[in-house]
């Protein structure tokens, strides 16, 4: 590849780029002002009821709420700070936090990471569906294994 | 009652946050890659995966978006993808493969944080990921 057509691909994948990032904000940012106005009505309680129910099955108690729920909206890496810190201050048991571990590792982000793939042309269901699917199954399983051992991770 | 003002500066400053991060890594990983694509480099890798990418119904360059993905995040994986020009079926694929392992260094580097087993988390979300792939590929 000589330089003149180096300098061609640049400016092409620049071009294209730059269209990408320009759709990126147009969707992303009306997104989350929507996001922001939802969590101001009654979408969070609501919510937060439904998913105090699942954790229940799942074997979580609501100590794990504010990791868990910082980790599917934000992300493990954007939530660090806040599930490092919960997971320190509020000495969950060990084998409470490998749920969380494992509940997050297969599940988080999920609203930025499967709207990102729609943008693109994926199927949002087939993306988020057998995330959450498996997140569930794994932690119900796990936590019964727990449950009826002594078992230490 | 609903601070309507300051709700939606908070959303689109959230937004242009979020948007920020994603093109800071999508533009120069789109340059690269477009870049490598004019050279043997990538067909070489693919070379080398495609046995494998067959079986999750992949064409063998998606290998090195998988890679972006696993080792620096999701946007990296995405900026490769998209001038490779897959299919949606392909796209869906990759998406729920690279939602369930990306980013591997710094989210391992978090969960061992948390002082949990993350290696046993770590393999877990690798084998999961090319397990799904390979499950939704014979679905869909």
């Amino acid at each position: 590849m000589d330089f003149s057509n180096l300098i061609t691909v640049i400016i092409i994948s620049l071009k294209g780029a730059i269209f990408l990032s320009l759709k990126l904000l147009l969707i992303i940012v009306p997104l989350m002002v929507f996001y922001e106005f939802l969590k101001q009505i009654t979408f969070f309680k609501k919510g937060g009821k439904v998913l105090d129910y699942l954790m229940g099955k799942v074997g979580l108690s609501s100590r794990a709420a504010i990791p868990l729920f910082t980790g599917i909206f934000l992300g493990i890496a954007y939530g660090a700070g806040i599930i490092i810190q919960e997971a320190r201050e509020r000495s969950l048991a060990k084998e409470e936090i490998f749920l969380i571990g494992l509940f997050l590792a297969t599940c988080h982000a999920v609203v930025e990471d499967t709207l990102i793939f729609v943008i693109i042309g994926g199927n949002g269901c087939w993306i988020l569906g057998p995330r959450i699917i498996l997140a569930l199954t794994f932690t119900f399983v796990l936590s019964r294994l727990f449950h009826y051992s002594n078992h230490r991770i | 009652m609903i601070a309507y003002r300051e709700t939606f500066l908070q959303g689109i400053s959230n937004g242009l946050k979020t948007s920020l991060i994603l093109i800071k890594v999508v533009i120069p990983f789109y340059i690269l890659i477009s870049i490598l694509k004019e050279t043997p480099i990538i067909s070489y890798a693919a070379n080398i995966f495609s046995p494998i990418m067959k079986y999750l119904g992949l064409p063998g360059d998606a290998a090195v978006a998988i890679l972006a993905g696993y080792l620096v995040n999701l946007y990296a994986g995405i900026a490769v993808m998209i001038p490779l020009g897959l299919t949606a079926k392909q796209i869906t694929i990759l998406g729920l493969l690279l939602g369930l392992s990306h980013n591997l260094i710094i989210e391992t580097l978090v969960l061992r944080e948390i002082k949990t087993n993350y290696l046993l988390l770590l393999g877990v979300r690798i084998s999961l990921s090319l397990v799904m792939a390979f499950t939704i590929n014979q679905i869909i």
